[in-house]
């Protein structure tokens, strides 16, 4: 009886240990066993095209082209912008930004007061940064936007109610509500062209190269060599938005 | 014929019944087709989002169209060839000339490409701003070329520099006379037009 008693009692103490042994390696590799589990998602994705946008600040001269191609190519209503220039001028008192018409028409020199101050100035351009952990999509109460399998992040017009949550959550002020649709509006890194197998219109215009657009699927392209070679950044990475557009020369003190 | 003693069951089974079909029928009419219930979201919008007409064409699409290769455009064939060896190879055609929309639409020629000698076109990237790449060409009055001819931000660019190979400097252009147009007749050569009005 005795006996019998403490072999349950072994017995108990062996599976415990196995049970919790196993929890605990799952617990550790959980992720590649659940993919392996639930069916080639992941795969699917690398199978396919994996695109992102790298801007290069170095090469930027402000010229505004892309804005106008963006605006013509998307039919963007006056005075709203789905990606834009912004003119830094860093002094030792502060850093003014500025964007005249979204830099649409160039910008005029540098105030000759701040020129004298001025310790670096440069232009950005912006655009959506189509974030792999987009809080656009998260708060989207009715998934009128979503991430489609290539990596566009894109608002479906004959969803979208307008509610304006997605302008608000975006920590890089890309959307706007659309003043004639009256939905929610952004880039698209003209999803359009791309599936026909042209480069956004903004890429196509850029005279320096500053806009760069490819696949990461694709070890040749520009893109893949930038994120795999060069010394890149993304905008405001405290937001851990897996931001899927690469700045090159990017300085700190841009947000 | 005495009421059922359960008829208050059945009538709670009937509007729960009721309830139900009701809720379905909405909710039937609130999903859209195609809804992708694991990603939340209308799989046929993807469909819908690829019909956006274009409106920049590429240069492929100038180069690469046939309309600018044949032999009676043949001045258009040699803008390309030269543009591709010089400078401003990088170029769109669309950043000086207007989208392509404006000049091709269904595939016809609706309008002549843009011409714009304007000096603001090319000031646009050359103008002269502090906050531009240091390496990048802007323009300059002290430069020997600038300084010796006595130029000017305001004098046409044009009329030295030819914008497909900007640093090959043409003789200056003399626009007191309208330029010739070769062989064959204006109508047969739409493009030609547009190289005539100024």
């Amino acid at each position: 009886m005795t006996t019998q008693t403490s072999n349950a009692r072994r017995v108990f103490l062996q599976r415990l240990l196995a049970g919790g042994t196993a929890a605990g390696v799952f617990m550790v590799y959980r992720q590649p066993v659940v993919a392996a589990l639930s069916g080639a998602d992941e795969t699917a994705q690398a199978a396919g095209h994996d695109y992102a946008f790298v801007v290069d600040v170095n090469r930027c001269i402000g010229c505004g082209q892309c804005v106008q191609a963006c605006n013509i190519e998307n039919d963007v209503p006056e005075g709203q912008f789905r990606t834009w220039i912004e003119r830094y001028v860093v002094t030792p008192d502060g850093v003014h930004v500025d964007s005249p018409q979204g830099g649409m028409y160039g910008f005029d020199e540098v105030d000759e007061g701040l020129a004298g101050e001025a310790i670096n100035t440069f232009f950005v351009p912006k655009l959506c940064n189509h974030c792999a952990e987009a809080p656009c999509i998260q708060v989207c109460p009715v998934g009128a936007t979503y991430r489609s399998p290539e990596g566009f992040v894109l608002v479906d017009p004959e969803h979208c109610i307008g509610c304006s949550y997605c302008v608000q959550a975006c920590p890089y002020g890309v959307r706007f509500i659309n003043s004639e649709k009256r939905i929610a509006d952004k880039c698209t890194w003209c999803y359009h062209r791309v599936s026909q197998g042209k480069l956004p219109a903004c890429v196509t215009v850029c005279p320096t190269q500053a806009r760069m657009f490819g696949d990461l699927n694709d070890p040749d392209s520009q893109v893949a060599r930038v994120r795999r070679e060069d010394n890149w950044d993304v905008l405001k990475p405290e937001a851990h938005t897996e931001s899927m557009c690469l700045y090159l020369g990017l300085p700190r003190v841009v947000v | 014929m005495s009421v059922s003693p359960r008829s208050h069951i059945y009538r709670l089974v009937v509007l729960l019944v009721i309830m139900a079909a009701g809720f379905a029928a909405l909710r039937s009419l609130a999903i859209p087709a195609s809804w992708d219930n694991e990603k939340f979201y209308r799989v046929d919008s993807l469909e819908e989002l690829k019909l956006q007409p274009l409106r920049m064409g590429g240069n492929e699409a100038c180069a690469g169209s046939g309309c600018h290769e044949e032999q009676r455009v043949v001045k258009h064939k040699e803008r390309f060839d030269t543009l591709a060896k010089h400078e401003h190879s990088g170029l769109a055609c669309e950043n000086c000339h207007g989208p392509l929309s404006d000049h091709i639409s269904d595939g016809r020629r609706v309008a002549s490409a843009l011409i714009n000698r304007e000096n603001t076109l090319c000031l646009g990237c050359h103008g002269p701003l502090l906050s531009r790449p240091k390496d990048f060409p802007q323009f300059n009055a002290e430069n020997t070329g600038h300084w010796y001819f006595d130029v000017e931000i305001t004098t046409p660019c044009g009329d030295c520099h030819d914008p497909h190979q900007p640093r090959h400097m043409a003789a200056p252009r003399d626009t007191s006379k309208p330029e010739e147009v070769s062989e064959t007749s204006a109508a047969d050569q739409p493009h030609a037009v547009s190289e005539v009005t100024q």
